[in-house]
Order: structure tokens, then sequence, then C-alpha cells
């Protein structure tokens, strides 16, 4: 599987359609998705995602084999989704915070499953799902955050936070309606 | 359903690894034809423009400088050329007897007029 990939890598570096397309069939749903979890919009998402994967085609040479190919498309797919929000949203404003606010949020230490993240994440607002997903999601640091979004480390920390409060919070609401309905 | 602690942040990254959704089927169409106006509007590289401008310059240059010794050659050619035939026509002793030719004598004239027009292109 490794090796036939790093010939599918060789035969996308000269451009070929057929290896592209076996490339796109290998990743486009673990990828979607990428884009789907920070983007709310299914269309934007797409457009995002289409725009991602010209950029793996045309920046494949760039890929030195160093480190995960997957990753490395990850990491372009999600780049791409940052610029998107920043475009859209001012992303920047909405993850800000003051510091002094970490103090008063207690962090939820319920259960909670990765389906039931899913359903909801939806409702989080923009700068808390761009902090949710980069820091469970793509395993990365608060400072590797603060310097991505240009904000501080504090104020990263205080948004994953609360957007897991938030979370439990949408959780709850929803369980105890459908212990309601029951 | 996988449940499992918010803090744990490994299996959850897993779950993330894992999850799938599909893009619409029309997705792959829009690459590719992002990719084909790619190909079409071949982007030249600023390089290749220099290269095609110093070409240019060059052959410019060279066109000049050929077309300068020519203009040079081809004066002294008129010149020496002008200057020999006058030998010839001075040759010709027309004050020694007025009115009178040879007729070879006005034959060798008429050629000599016709060279020396044609060669200083007059």
């Amino acid at each position: 599987m490794v090796a036939n990939l790093e010939h599918i890598i060789t035969q996308c570096k000269s451009q070929d359609p057929d290896a592209q397309k076996v490339l796109y069939d290998l990743y486009k749903d673990t990828l979607y998705a990428v884009c789907i979890r920070y983007i709310k919009s299914a269309h934007d998402a797409e457009d995002v995602f289409i725009d991602a994967f010209y950029k793996i085609f045309t920046k494949i040479d760039h890929f030195k084999g160093e480190g995960s190919f997957e990753g490395w498309m990850r990491r372009i797919m999600v780049n791409e989704s940052l610029m998107f929000l920043r475009k859209k949203t001012n992303l920047h404003l909405t993850v800000e915070l003051p510091d002094k606010e970490i103090a008063d949020v207690q962090e939820e230490e319920d259960d909670m499953s990765f389906d039931d993240i899913m359903k909801v994440l939806d409702e989080l607002p923009v700068g808390y799902r761009t902090i949710f997903n980069l820091y469970i999601f793509e395993d990365m640091k608060h400072r590797e955050i603060a310097e991505m979004l240009g904000i501080s480390i504090n104020t990263s920390k205080s948004q994953l936070i609360l957007a897991k409060k938030r979370l439990y919070e949408i959780l709850k609401k929803k369980e105890n309606l459908t212990f309601k309905i029951k | 359903m996988i449940i499992m602690n918010i803090n744990n942040q490994t299996k959850l990254y897993k779950s993330a690894l894992e999850h799938k959704t599909s893009p619409s089927p029309n997705a792959w169409n829009r690459i590719q034809e992002k990719l084909g106006q790619d190909k079409k509007v071949v982007k030249m590289p600023f390089s290749k423009y220099m290269w095609i401008a110093a070409a240019f310059i060059a052959i410019v240059g060279v066109l000049t400088i050929f077309n300068s010794n020519n203009t040079i050659v081809k004066g002294a050619d008129a010149m020496a050329s002008t200057q020999g035939y006058s030998e010839q026509i001075e040759v010709l002793d027309i004050n020694s007897e007025p009115g009178i030719y040879e007729i070879q004598k006005l034959a060798g004239l008429k050629v000599a007029y016709k060279k020396l027009s044609e060669k200083s292109g007059m």
C-alpha cells in the first residue's frame, strides 16, 4: 500500500490525470470530513475542499516525503478552511476573549462521544469551533494555535474551555428534550 | 457509539482521522475543470520572457551592425567605382575634337555612365 501510494504520488507529480483520480478517490472522504468540521455550510465546505485539492495537485512537488502524506494533505485542508473563515468571518475577533475570564470557566469532565460532538459542532460559534477542531481533532498545541490564528495562548486556552462547556450544555439540553419526549 | 471522555484527546483525534464524509459527485469534475484551465493558460515564467527579450535585442543589434557595415561598403564601392569611371571619362578627350566623337569611344562612354548610375544607385 505504501509503495503503491509512493507510485501514485510520483505519477501525480508528473500531472498524470489517472493517478490524480486514484489519489482523489483514496482520500476524498477523509479530507472532505476535515473541511466540513470547520465550515458550517456544506456548499462552502465543498468549495474549500475543491480549492484545497487543486492546491494538493499543483503543489505536490513541495511534498518531499518527510512525514505522512495524508498529514500534509490534511494540513492543506485545514489552512484553506482557516483562510476561508478569515475571509468570510472576522475569525480573529470571534476568538478574542479577555484572559481574566479563564479562571471563571470550569472545564466539563463529562463523557462526550465523537458522534455526539459531531452532531452539535455546527451549533458552536465559529471561534470556539475552530479552536476545538485544531486542539482536539488536529492535535495541535495552544502555542501552535495561537501562532496560526494570531491570538494569545491564553485566549486559545479559554476558547477551548468555553467550547467544551458550550458543547456539554447543548448536549444536555438535547438529552433533556429527548427525555421529555419519551 | 464510541463513548469517551472529552479529555481523552487521543481517542477523539483517532476518531477524527477515521471520520469520513463524501463530497458531491460533481466535486471531481470541478477539480478537473480547474486543472484543465491551468493547462490551457500556459504561464510563461519570467525568465522565459527575459530570454525572448534578450534574443530580440541580439537579433536587432546584429541586423543594425550588418546593415551599417553594408552601407559603408556600398558607399566605398560607389566612391571607388565613381573614381574609376571618372578616370575612364577623363581618358576621353572631348576637348581635342569638339563635336566629333568616335563611335567606339562614345559606346564606351555610354557603358561607363550606365555602370556608374547603377553602382551609385541613381
